[in-house]
């Protein structure tokens, strides 16, 4: 085999040298990989081949491709295999490129979905379910229009108003990396497709907050529940516990009496649910109810068979026997694959200006995963609304620049 | 009649909901088990999946699926030939 053509400045720790690297393995490409720490020969000599100091860089030949960005931008126009020369080892494959990409199908994406389709926008979406946290819901009673609607119908009506605008959409998939700094977004999913938009829409809504101590992962559909409205009906007879003191947890508690036998409430703070709720839970006879109390282990052989607690007052722990333990300590936002570049608030929210904008150009988000306050499918269907005429809007405004301008 | 398709569920479980429409909407048609009203079937349910205590839980054949896992129940289908 002759020496590769392609040659690849990197330094050990650097994220985007990683990840060119992986690319051109991806796409077969050769090459050979230079170390160029700042301020040795090797990096010296890039610099006089490129005219650039920062790493990395792919070169072909002598002659300069660029970073990880502009790399990404070539394969997504079709030209990388052009431009690294090899045009002859294999007939490359013109990607296809969406105007905008939205990531989420809960109330957020559908909605942002409906809006850039409407504005002929070449359209993905790709989400691991479609409806979000609407499905963990029964009845919603607060959509304008709807005096009581069932979950799932709305989820269908949601997805039947995309699919008749014929939006490309990718369900099932989880998205594993994205690089959204660039001119060409880049999300790549769990099965090693990659997927290139002009625009990107952040809708990745939230998740049940874990309270991440032993037996938790463990025990999960083996007596842990995230979902007391699915669930509750299993523990019949059995005595359970219900973490936290809002009022997800004042109403699993609800969902319970009527099924169990005995019902622990184990709050870190004072009860802070709405006091109608409080109310309903402190007048049951089958509740007890441990405030300033932390659960530090689920426990349990096969199944859950009772929770430890500690009093913050009195820093002594007990067991309480309980064969379910039900997890309602609030929603974390889906954003851990953005948080290195995107500005968040202390709850891991991306911060975003009135129309949606992240702070990187062709970036918005909607929804709950954003730093918007209450959390209401409501809510984040305006806020859906609202992101995809901002991608239109800056998309419209870029029109006639040209691609090295970004 | 025996069905090859079961589905232990409750009534109030959207993601059960989801599991059947999305069942129906291959073609297939399935048991239904609310074990909400059906003791029996929650010892069953419980008995095949070593403890679950989490609805839905899908059995096509001798295949036991705890949740909703679109992918996994369109694979196990595939694998047992009920649809193409």
């Amino acid at each position: 085999m002759s020496t590769p053509r392609v040659i690849v400045y990197t330094v050990s720790g650097c994220p985007f040298c990683d990840s060119v690297k992986k690319l051109l393995r991806e796409k077969g490409i050769d090459f050979l990989e230079i170390e160029a720490p700042p301020q040795s020969d090797q990096w010296f000599e890039m610099v006089k081949k490129t005219g650039s100091g920062a790493l990395p860089q792919v070169l072909v030949g002598d002659e300069s491709v660029g970073g990880y960005l502009d790399v990404i931008f070539y394969e997504a126009s079709g030209l990388l295999y052009k431009k690294l020369g090899l045009e002859s080892a294999e007939t490359p494959k013109i990607e296809t490129l969406y105007d905008v990409i939205i990531l989420g199908a809960g109330p957020a994406g559908l909605s942002a979905a409906i809006y850039a389709a409407r504005k002929v926008l070449k359209t993905l979406v790709i989400s691991g379910n479609i409806g979000g946290q609407v499905t963990w819901t029964y009845d919603i009673d607060n959509y304008l229009g709807f005096s009581q609607v069932n979950a799932q119908d709305l989820i269908r009506k949601f997805r039947e108003h995309v699919e008749k605008y014929g939006v490309e959409t990718i369900i099932g998939q989880e998205v594993i990396s994205a690089d959204i700094t660039g001119r060409i977004k880049r999300v790549t999913t769990k099965d090693g497709r990659s997927f290139y938009g002009k625009t990107l829409i952040i809708a990745t809504g939230g998740q049940h907050r874990r309270l991440n101590i032993p037996g938790e992962k463990e025990f999960l559909g083996r007596g842990v529940s995230y979902c007391s409205t699915c669930d509750a009906p299993l523990f019949a007879d059995a005595t359970v516990a219900v973490i936290g003191g809002g009022n997800s947890a004042l109403e699993a508690v609800i969902d319970l009496m009527p099924i169990a036998k005995h019902i622990y409430l184990v709050s870190l703070t004072e009860l802070t649910g709405d006091p109608v709720l409080q109310d309903k839970v402190k007048k049951s006879p089958i509740v007890d109810i441990f405030v300033r109390h932390k659960p530090v282990a689920i426990l349990g052989k096969q199944e859950v068979e009772g929770v430890e607690i500690l009093s913050l007052e009195e820093n002594k722990t007990k067991t309480l026997a309980v064969e379910g333990v039900f997890v309602e300590v609030g929603i974390m936002p889906n954003s851990s694959l953005f948080v290195d570049v995107l500005a968040t608030n202390e709850r891991g929210e991306i911060i975003v200006d009135e129309m949606c904008r992240t702070g990187v150009a062709g970036v918005f988000a909607c929804g709950d995963v954003t730093s918007v306050p209450y959390k209401q499918v409501v809510v984040a269907a305006g806020e859906g609304a609202k992101a995809a005429l901002s991608a239109y809007s800056y998309l419209i405004n870029r029109a006639g620049k040209s691609p090295s301008s970004g | 009649m025996s069905y090859r398709v079961r589905i232990f569920s409750t009534p109030t479980c959207s993601y059960c909901k989801q599991a059947k429409e999305f069942l129906s909407s291959k073609g297939i048609s399935f048991e239904d088990i609310d074990v909400s009203s059906n003791p029996e079937g929650l010892k069953e349910m419980r008995n095949i999946t070593g403890g679950a205590r989490t609805v839905p839980v899908i059995v096509i054949d001798n295949t036991v699926i705890v949740g909703y896992e679109e992918a996994d129940i369109a694979k196990t289908l595939k694998e047992k030939g009920l649809i193409s």
